[in-house]
């Protein structure tokens, strides 16, 4: 309530002034303080004595646009000079124009982005730069977001605003995003299979929510015999397969979170189903707060398969018997955010939401857009339930698990956009369908946002278990990188990946075997004690184990080498083996066990991770500088809450900093033995063992990586980077 | 290409059940968050820590800031998890573990005790294992977890950063804690093996295949010690793996906290306790350096200066600042942060002392200069801050402000007052908890509160840097600075007649201490000289050092000295110090005069020395604050418990007519301790008959229709008693002090009660709910007990029986009730009762009969106390024909004075007004506290400004014109009033001048 009162004031005004601050507190009844914490903790919000500039241009400055020359547009075309009133005039920001950085808008396909805002707070006639007091402005926002463009034509663009033009937005609308070929001739929206209506014309809109309404026209039950402690799950699938045919086919098709853990849906819904909550309330809340850079795949879904969105959300809440549904969509996606409460409109017309469903006065179950005040931190669950309830969007410490104690304390289901989107077409096509559509054995689709050096950056939806060369290189997809250059790095979950050359170093053989082992620990147990079972002697143990070693290797491990020649000073040939990470099917869990194979990340650090969003650097890229912006952005992101993330993000970005400018230093007399590394390392283990949520978990990787697989990006220096 | 599943099959699930983003038990089953329940309070739970086994029920009540259990609205303790902080806890109550133990093993930098934990600081962060059930092997867990919030698990074995020993120098020598982990381990396996390999052995006896002889005792005990080493070896394995991890990441958060916000200023080290500090130390971060500043020999967190020695090398602002305080080129201001207008200048200083003392003007200055967020009493600086929440829970939970929260995000999140204000424009009432809970010194104090607890002493100066006055040659007394306070030792005798030596004040916090200088007093007192007088209201109370004193009942009742009206003991009074001697106390009993000390009722007792002695006498705050500590709560709370188990004996009604002799051996028998069997366990126990019980406000007692358990005296409170008839809720009666209730339901079966009985009665359920209606205090004795009692006393029993009979044939069960119940009439007694009516003792009542509404009340009341402030609001509820205005109704349990962090307000000698200090800081947790309205927050000169920090509001209320008009004559409110029409009365008083005119047929 209070967040979207502080929204409504900001719309209002363009700022919030601190009367009507103290008028929400007294109307509301809380403590001035819990606002201001509030207010304070989204970057959206403008206080009073930080009233926003007569005109704001916002440079995203995360990954792509980072890539892109983001940098430079901070200084754009000498706008910087006048960005910067004295801090300690009355009304700083008054008739100022400001440039500066803003983290991750989700325009990455056309980067660099920019956001320009100019308040028109003027009566007609009046000198652009007053600003009158409370009641007699009007309220005139230009707020748009251009993308895609040249240097000179931001340029342009904010001359161009700031002489009191309203040059066109570059919408997502307009733009027409590279992804999948058409599949049906003449329907543009046939590219993806996680449409069915698309694919289908002869469904009717809502068909899938249509269909379970007409086959459950009561709430379904958790059966009561299935309550019992120590009931086997395959009970409940069984009682299900018979029972409750929807969530029996979501279970099948394994659809697992596309928000990055991969949990499986199934579960969520399953266990949110079983909970019973005090007044029965429980929740559907759809996760549209994509703000990870290098990902915007959700933008897609959200703008043009908003139906699938809204009826992924209706489903599972007639499956759990949910009481309301919440779409949670950052406040940058406007059209998006139009385009849901459109398809809200019509589902409430179908009859499937909103109160008294299909004309039964029993049975309601209402969706509605929760727009998001703003930030990364928001994307993490408990984070985005605490913004929802009024408080700075800090995650919570768990357990409590937000199926059991989720918005409100109430039981609640929290899914990625795209988890909810494949829901119906799951529902009209059945489970096996959407198993059926992988490469096997995986299962499943998934959609995929790839930007950076490729020649075609867009939304792709590919089959689980395609190649991430596939991805970049296939004619149908990304088309290989841009200007013909080699592919140097990789970033394949956003910032939180850290960043991976194409093709990774392999440990020491006797390190290899060792992890081989300890990976497959408990298959090996179980052969050792077979054989044991059987009297079998040492030796044969010790073949059967050596047999499962080289097993695994001839089918897990070879299959992604590449074996690279270099010509030595002698004139003869070396080569060396490399891990091709192009070679590694799209399966996020492959990557986990990958990751621990071959050491990614350090001791027990998170290294390789597998995101909906996929950056691509081409030779050529300074990977430090890029390493650094991803802990920049780590960073500014940081909710605060705990303290190896708040500091710790903050030390890495020191230590990232002095190490570009070490760089540049070329007096060798100044070079200290470089210990960062360790250092870094050092604190990995601290942040990933203490952090409250995976954010401070993540946020050395892009330096570890960066120093581990790129020695030569690091200053040079007496002590050796990689000891 | 070819993904093998057939080996990795089991990596796969098991990769994608790690994926799970849920958290699992041990058997992989989610974790389910249930509300902890009552039942869980006698569910124990066994786990180890750092290799000692410590068992402790699942869930412990909630308890507030002063250790009181928080009782739900049906009167029964709201349960609230164990968390392994607990269990450490716990370690330490049982002496397995020193008090330094847990700050070396479990250090809490964001956690209090008395707060909810939120894990942010993570300095506690240890390693947990669960035991799975499917194969008992323990699963580690792979991050590591909050010990101050981590609920207990069965089979859960905790590791901390030191393992299983800790290094020199803080490894114990001898005493507590001296006993390796392995030594209770060890016991504890093999117990359980015994066990366990017992159980076997009755299986296969059971079991006819089996024929092998069964195992001796001694051939088990050999196999149990094997197993039992063994499980010492794997512990011990477990604790070397894990303790790194938790040393590594616990020294890495420690160096980001120092490396950041510790910036070292030794002017001020001798204003706080610096928490952090003392657990750098122990990482290796702080090393102490040659200093010329005063070691203040405080036992942790003692404040000396010191050199960072940074392990990791991260980058440090080297001149300390990194710009929080307030911006500069160099270091931009944080982004968040409203604009600050420097030079700050803080008011002029309201106090005469300060004004014109030039260093303190002069330091004030400066203070503003550095810390432009600083107000009047505390200096707010930011560098230290650590963001840890401690003053913001204790600006919201502990005390009901909300003043302070947090300010921006990330990285540049600090704290900051309402809408990021100076803490002088917020609304900050400077009542100095957020300075008592900052374990860093970010919150310091800047001036004393100069109490003035001890009217014959010399006055403290408000500078802080400033000694404490000196005592004069000949002088008995001298005021204790917060050093000597917080090193003071007592010695005492404890239940199991042990020697034990304890600090009453070493765990309040310093700064509390320093800010409150002047509250402690050592006190010489000579043979004969009395420290206290029955019948007299006392603020302090004693701690004793030295000496043998004597408690002497002179006659002079526990109730009020104005005559409570319900006592019907009319003993001559008798000049003080000479009544009965009731017994004779030494040092050992560490403390006298506490209950008249926190509840403000009379003293019960005379106290008098035999020969002559030291004591030191302190206020009631500080009672208040050291019960904060556990450490100080089981000394304390306990020696208060019995004490006033005791008082209530000797003076509750139905002991009244037994012959005192035969009254002594009844408080023995119910307060004496003894040895029970514990029928489960067989374990011998100390247990007493009697048990002191807090009931809040507004909770039930006994409910009507729950079974009957036990028989209540009430020590301290009103209750009412309530009957629900279809539905609809009947006011009986109104029981106080003294009374007693519940033991008709344990008379049933008596035949002279039995007849009378119906058949609801007959079935041992509760007929009526006993609510109370403020703060109530009463001892419960169990129902076996009660047969005990009764089986030993039976005039006790026929006194019981004859009240149960007259109660069953009218509706008043004890005397006092009656008594009460004539005073009132029963139709107005719902609204006597929610009026808080029965609470007074002084009401101002105005007759609107002959009131003309001429205000000259109101006037003359202003004009009397010559400050323009009328103490008194002609406005309030009527009763009958008469309003009771808003003025202070002199209450038999007052709640204004709770929580008064200084002690401004207080009753003393023998009358009933209540007076406020000078040195009230104008918190206006009395104005809150007061359910009357009567006590008003004004400002010294201009009553339209804004209340804020910045001007010192002070608190005022009604002293009945103390000092104005004579001792006992009308304060000028009623001898001012033109038409007879305004009276002080009590309750009693009040409710039969209605009854009076109701049956005049002119009651309003």
């Amino acid at each position: 309530m209070i967040v979207q009162r502080l929204r409504a004031i900001q719309d209002e005004f363009g700022y919030l002034p601190d009367a009507e601050l103290r008028a929400l507190a007294s109307a509301t009844g809380t403590p001035l303080a819990r606002i201001q914490e509030v207010v304070s903790f989204f970057p959206h919000f403008r206080a009073e004595w930080n009233k926003p500039p007569f005109v704001h241009v916002q440079v995203c400055r995360d990954l792509t646009c980072h890539l892109r020359g983001a940098a430079h547009l901070l200084g754009l075309e000498g706008l910087g000079e006048c960005s910067r009133p004295g801090a300690d005039s009355e009304d700083r920001n008054r008739g100022a124009v400001v440039v500066d950085g803003v983290s991750c808008l989700g325009r990455c396909d056309r980067a660099p982005v920019i956001c320009v805002t100019r308040l028109d707070h003027r009566a007609p006639g009046a000198k652009p730069d007053s600003y009158p007091g409370h009641g007699e402005h009007q309220n005139q926002v230009h707020e748009r977001i251009y993308a895609g463009r040249s240097p000179a034509e931001y340029g342009r663009i904010v001359r161009a605003v700031i002489a009191g033009e309203s040059p066109a937005a570059d919408t997502d609308a307009a733009h027409a995003v590279h992804s999948n070929p058409v599949r049906v001739a003449g329907s543009e929206n046939s590219r993806w299979l996680i449409d069915p209506y698309a694919q289908n014309p002869e469904f009717k809109p809502y068909q899938a929510a249509l269909n379970f309404l007409a086959l459950h026209p009561a709430p379904v039950k958790f059966p009561d015999a299935l309550k019992a402690k120590g009931t086997k799950p395959d009970a409940v699938t069984a009682w299900a397969k018979q029972n409750y045919p929807t969530l029996s086919e979501l279970y099948i098709s394994g659809l697992l979170g596309m928000g990055g853990a991969g949990m499986p849906a199934f579960v969520k819904w399953l266990e949110v189903w079983k909970a019973e909550a005090e007044g029965n309330e429980k929740y559907i809340v759809c996760n549209g707060d994509e703000s990870e850079p290098g990902t915007f795949k959700d933008r897609e879904l959200l703008l043009q398969t908003p139906h699938l969105v809204v009826e992924g959300v209706i489903l599972a809440g007639l499956i759990t018997n949910a009481t309301a549904g919440y779409i949670f969509i950052r406040h940058e996606y406007p059209e998006q955010i139009a385009a849901v409460n459109a398809a809200i409109q019509l589902a409430v017309a179908a009859g499937v939401c909103g109160h008294h469903l299909l004309g039964k006065p029993d049975r309601s179950f209402p969706v509605e857009v929760f727009t998001s005040p703003g930030g990364y931190i928001c994307g993490e669950q408990s984070a985005l339930l605490e913004a929802m309830s009024d408080r700075r969007g800090q995650p919570r410490n768990r357990p409590p698990e937000l199926y059991a104690n989720g918005l409100r304390d109430k039981p609640t289901v929290v899914n990625n956009v795209e988890t909810l989107a494949w829901s119906p077409a799951i529902a009209l096509n059945g489970g096996e369908w959407y198993v059926d559509q992988s490469v096997s054995p995986l299962k499943g689709r998934r959609i995929f946002s790839v930007s950076g050096d490729v020649t075609r950056p867009g939304v792709y939806e590919v089959p689980v278990g395609a190649t991430l060369g596939d991805l970049i290189g296939s004619k149908d997809y990304c088309g290989g990188i841009r200007d013909r250059k080699r592919i140097l790095a990789l970033a394949t979950s956003g910032p939180s990946g850290g960043i991976l050359p194409a093709l990774l170093p392999m440990p020491d053989e006797a390190e290899l075997d060792k992890r081989i082992r300890e990976m497959l620990a408990e298959g090996l147990f179980k052969v050792r004690e077979d054989l044991r079972q059987s009297k079998a002697s040492v030796s044969d143990i010790q073949d059967a184990e050596a047999r499962q070693v080289a097993k695994f290797r001839a089918q897990s491990l070879t299959p992604y080498l590449t074996a690279i020649p270099f010509p030595q000073a002698d004139g003869s040939t070396t080569t060396r083996t490399y891990f091709d990470l192009l070679k590694m099917p799209l399966d996020l869990n492959q990557f986990k066990a990958y990751n621990r194979l071959l050491g990614i990340g350090g001791q027990g650090g998170l290294g390789m991770m597998l995101g909906a969003g996929i950056v691509v650097y081409a030779e050529g890229t300074d990977i430090l500088s890029q390493a650094v912006n991803f802990t920049e952005f780590f960073r500014n992101e940081s909710c605060g809450k705990c303290v190896p993330c708040r500091i710790g993000s903050q030390k890495l970005t020191e230590i990232g900093t002095q190490l570009l400018a070490r760089r540049k230093d070329t007096a060798p007399t100044r070079r200290k033995p470089d210990n960062s590394r360790r250092v870094i390392a050092t604190m990995t283990e601290a942040m990933v063992s203490t952090s409250i949520c995976s954010l401070g978990q993540v946020a050395s990787n892009p330096l570890i990586t960066a120093l581990t697989y790129f020695p030569e990006a690091a200053p040079k220096s007496q002590g050796n980077a990689s000891a | 290409m070819a993904i093998s599943l057939d080996v990795l099959e089991t990596l796969y699930l098991g990769g994608r059940e790690q994926e799970a983003s849920f958290a699992r038990d041990e058997d992989g089953d989610l974790i389910r968050k249930v509300a902890a329940t009552r039942d869980q309070f006698r569910e124990m739970v066994t786990i180890i820590l750092d290799g000692i086994p410590v068992t402790l029920p699942k869930a412990v009540p909630v308890t507030d800031a002063l250790g009181n259990e928080r009782n739900g609205p049906d009167g029964l303790p709201i349960p609230r998890a164990s968390t392994i902080f607990d269990a450490a806890a716990l370690l330490v109550h049982q002496g397995k573990w020193r008090p330094q133990d847990l700050n070396l093993r479990l250090p809490v930098l964001c956690h209090q005790r008395h707060m909810t934990p939120v894990a942010v600081c993570r300095v506690c962060s240890v390693h947990v294992s669960k035991r799975r059930k499917r194969d008992g092997k323990l699963a580690p867990s792979e991050k590591l977890v909050p010990a101050c919030q981590h609920e207990v698990q069965p089979d859960m074995v905790v590791t901390g950063r030191f393992g299983g020993y800790l290094p020199d120098p803080y490894a114990p020598k001898n005493g507590p804690g001296s006993k390796p982990w392995h030594f209770y381990y060890r016991a504890y396996m093999t117990e359980a093996k015994v066990k366990e390999i017992g159980d076997q052995e009755r299986r296969k006896a059971r079991d006819p295949n089996h024929t092998a002889p069964p195992k001796s005792a001694a051939e088990i005990a050999a196999e149990a010690a094997v197993a039992a080493d063994q499980a010492v070896k794997t512990m011990g394995e477990t604790l070397d793996k894990y303790a790194p991890q938790v040393k590594g990441s616990v020294e890495v958060v420690t160096e980001f906290l120092l490396t950041d916000h510790h910036h070292p200023d030794p002017e001020r080290y001798d204003r706080f306790k610096d928490e952090m500090s003392s657990i750098a130390r122990t990482t290796g971060h702080l090393v102490p350096r040659a200093t010329s500043l005063p070691d203040l020999n405080l036992d942790e967190g003692a404040a000396v200066d010191e050199a960072f020695v940074p392990r990791l090398g991260l980058g440090r602002n080297t001149d300390g600042r990194t710009g929080r305080n307030f911006g500069s080129a160099k270091i931009p201001k944080h982004p968040t942060s409203r604009p600050i207008a420097l030079p700050v200048v803080g008011p002029p200083p309201a106090d005469e002392d300060l004004k014109y003392d030039p260093e303190w003007v002069a330091r004030d200055r400066e203070d503003y200069e550095r810390f432009p967020y600083s107000s009047r009493s505390i200096v707010v600086d930011h560098d230290r801050c650590i963001v840890c929440d401690r003053c913001v829970r204790a600006c919201g939970e502990i005390k009901p402000f909300s003043v302070i929260g947090h300010t921006g995000k990330g990285y540049a999140t600090r704290i900051s007052f309402d809408l990021d204000e100076l803490m002088n424009d917020s609304g900050c009432v400077q009542c100095g908890e957020c300075m008592s809970s900052c374990p860093t010194g970010a919150l310091t104090l800047k001036r004393r509160v100069a109490p003035r607890a001890f009217e014959d002493a010399p006055p403290i100066p408000k500078n802080p840097s400033q000694p404490l006055p000196k005592p004069k040659p000949g002088d008995k007394s001298r005021f204790l600075s917060a050093i000597d306070a917080a090193t003071l030792e007592i010695d005492y005798v404890d239940a199991n007649k042990t020697r034990r030596t304890f600090k009453p004040f070493a765990t309040i916090p310093f700064a509390y201490l320093r800010w409150n200088e002047g509250a402690v007093r050592e006190r010489r007192v000579d043979p004969g000289e009395i420290l206290c007088e029955q019948g007299e209201y006392g603020r302090t109370a004693y701690f004793l050092k030295d000496g043998e004193f004597e408690v002497i009942d002179d006659g002079r009742g526990g109730g009020s000295p104005a005559g409570r009206g319900f006592s019907k003991r009319k003993v001559k009074r008798t000049a003080v110090g000479t009544g009965t001697v009731l017994t004779v106390i030494d040092p050992r009993a560490t403390i006298v005069g506490e209950l008249a000390c926190l509840t403000a009722r009379p003293r019960t007792a005379t106290i008098r020395a035999r020969t002559s002695g030291v004591v030191y006498e302190v206020t009631r705050n500080l009672l208040d604050m050291a019960q904060r500590s556990p450490a100080a709560r089981d000394v304390l709370g306990k020696i208060y418990v019995l004490n006033a188990v005791r008082t209530l004996l000797r003076t509750s009604q139905l002991f009244h007519d037994i012959p005192d002799s035969r009254r002594t051996e009844v408080v023995d028998f119910l307060a004496g301790q003894m040895t029970v069997t514990d029928p489960d366990t067989g374990k011998q126990e100390l247990a007493d008959r009697a048990e002191l019980r807090r009931v809040e406000a507004g909770q039930a007692i006994v409910t009507q229709g729950n079974p009957v358990f036990a028989f209540y005296l009430i020590r301290l409170g009103t209750v009412k008693v309530t009957r629900t008839d279809g539905g609809v809720e009947h006011v009986i009666r109104r029981q106080t002090e003294n009374d007693y209730f519940g033991h008709v339901g344990l008379l049933v079966d008596h035949p002279k009660v039995a007849p009378l009985l119906d058949k609801e009665q007959r079935g041992g359920r509760r007929t009526a709910t006993v609510t109370a209606l403020d703060p109530v205090e009463v001892v419960r004795i169990s129902g076996e007990a009660f047969e005990d009692l009764c089986d030993r006393f039976p005039e006790i029993r026929d006194k019981l029986v004859d009240d149960a009979v007259a109660a069953l044939r009218s509706t008043s069960q004890t005397p006092v009730a009656k008594k009460a119940e004539e005073a009132v009439p029963s139709e107005r007694l719902g609204d006597f009762l929610t009026q808080g009516l029965y609470q007074g003792q002084k009401m101002l009542v105005l007759d609107l009969h002959s009131c003309t509404r001429c205000d000259e009340c109101t006037r003359a009341c202003a004009d009397a106390h010559g400050d323009g402030h009328s103490r008194l609001l002609r406005d309030g509820l009527r009763f009958g024909q008469f309003l009771v205005a808003a003025s202070c109704r002199s209450c038999h349990t007052p709640s204004c004075m709770d929580g008064c962090p200084v002690d401004a307000i207080h009753r003393s000698g023998s009358s009933l007004e209540m007076l406020i200090d000078d040195h009230c800081i104008g918190c206006s947790l009395c104005e809150k506290n007061c359910p009357f309205g009567s006590i008003q927050m004004v400002l010294p000169t201009e009553p339209t400004a804004k209340r804020t920090a910045a001007v010192v509001q002070k608190a005022l209320n009604c002293d009945l014109c103390h000092g104005l008009v004579p001792a006992g004559a009308d304060p000028f409110c009623v001898s001012a009033c033109p038409h007879e029409a305004a009276f002080r009365w009590d309750g009693d008083t009040l409710g039969k001048k209605v009854r009076v005119a109701d049956e005049r047929g002119t009651g309003g």
